[in-house]
């Protein structure tokens, strides 16, 4: 089936099985930043925001979102520059294998969109659909905080 | 990849969506996290029927059955209906709580969900479209069929001006609750006068503890003898790998104190 997604602000006309999920969809299209972890939405390595907010991307089905919003953490910042979060969290230590990261910076976009300075209470709520196995989450939680004074 | 989905219904009304359900081998999809194990060969879309939203209608608070826990657990609760708020807050993870919809957690009824408990606190119904059409009191909705021919369309709230409490008991944030507790309380010069108490996980479908209720209501608040009323609740927890069955019941039994606890700082607070 065909379908439309603006994904990072560009739209884009997609053919689609009618089974398949957001995160396939994004990973055969090339944005591969978005991560396959568990499949059933316990993990968040696959958060990517839906109409702006965060969602685990296995767990929508694309046909579901025809003609919505999609950005991928392609959409947040480049190799050349990156997103004030992805500095925070590399300055911080928060990045290791860096397999969670991409959901974590998205995750934490979203909250900073609409609480440009969280508690740390807020940003653990934010964040606690991410599993993190390198770092722990006191370091991302750090970088997140130090990001909220730039962003 | 679902491989058995074949084809997409998009209905433009709750009319249509109830035929589509009667005459194929279709499910309702709304917020999705529920139709994964789906053996259905097609889908009806949900998310365009306008059912996502918080209406206030003579003191009672519609939800419709698209709306997200986040949404719910964002809105600015003017009284106890909080618990409901916090309940839902505490479901799942934030990028979940974005897709689960209210209605697909009554519908399917998963473990983590706890929807019914506070619902059952404050005396909620359930909207739904179908054969018949009708609205049930949540009690009665949770006895139904899960897999019968109707949809959910709203529930309603009713207002609840007295004095509320949710606590879940889980080993970790993110796991299933063993037991959840909701407890609504109107005061009338320091009397109980309307006591609901309602228990969910603990046992296969969430309920209030009738007999409990009936004992405390017509207490004054500040009876010393309350506490001992609490400690006599009784019923057989489902057998959970991580915990006994003793043990869930003396949590529960702690938990309703701490409810009591909580609630009388609330009316000495103000």
């Amino acid at each position: 089936m065909q379908i439309e997604l603006t994904i990072n602000g560009k739209l884009k006309s997609l053919e689609i099985h009618p089974g398949e999920s957001l995160l396939e969809t994004l990973r055969k299209n090339g944005y591969t930043g978005v991560k396959y972890g568990c499949g059933t939405g316990d993990c968040g390595a696959c958060v990517v925001l839906l109409n702006e907010k965060p969602v685990n991307s296995c767990q929508v089905l694309t046909a579901a979102v025809d003609g919505e919003s999609v950005t991928t953490v392609e959409g947040i910042g480049t190799m050349d520059k990156p997103h004030p979060i992805q500095e925070e969290l590399v300055k911080a230590g928060a990045v290791q294998c860096g397999y969670c990261t991409p959901g974590v910076v998205l995750s934490a976009y979203a909250l900073l969109q609409t609480n440009p300075h969280p508690t740390e209470d807020e940003i653990k709520t934010a964040l606690d659909g991410h599993l993190c196995r390198c770092t722990g989450y006191v370091k991302i939680i750090e970088g997140v905080k130090n990001a909220a004074e730039k962003v | 990849m679902l491989e058995n989905i074949k084809e997409w219904f998009r209905p433009e009304s709750i009319a249509e969506t109830v035929e589509i359900i009667a005459n194929g081998n279709a499910i309702p999809y709304a917020g999705g996290t529920g139709s994964r194990s789906a053996r259905a060969l097609g889908l009806i879309d949900l998310r365009r029927l306008n059912l996502d939203y918080i209406r206030e209608e003579n003191d009672w608070v519609a939800i419709g059955a698209g709306t997200s826990f986040n949404k719910i657990a964002n809105y600015q609760w003017s009284d106890s209906r909080h618990i409901l708020a916090l309940a839902l807050g505490q479901a799942a993870s934030n990028p979940l709580r974005n897709l689960i919809t209210i209605g697909g957690s009554l519908a399917f009824r998963p473990a983590w969900s706890n929807v019914p408990t506070p619902l059952l606190a404050l005396g909620a119904s359930v909207k739904v479209a179908g054969a018949p059409a009708t609205e049930y009191p949540i009690a009665d909705f949770l006895h139904l069929k899960r897999n019968s021919k109707f949809f959910i369309t709203e529930v309603k709230v009713p207002p609840a001006p007295g004095y509320g409490v949710y606590h879940r008991f889980a080993r970790t944030r993110f796991d299933y609750a063993a037991l959840d507790l909701a407890v609504y309380i109107a005061i009338r010069s320091d009397t109980i006068e309307i006591c609901r108490i309602a228990v969910g996980n603990l046992i296969p479908v969430a309920r209030r503890l009738a007999e409990l209720e009936k004992n405390l209501t017509g207490l004054k608040i500040s009876d010393s003898g309350i506490s001992e009323i609490l400690k006599a609740v009784d019923l057989k927890p489902l057998k959970n790998s991580n915990f006994s069955r003793e043990f869930l019941l003396n949590m529960l039994k702690t938990e309703l104190v701490r409810a009591f606890t909580q609630i009388r700082e609330q009316i000495y607070a103000n």
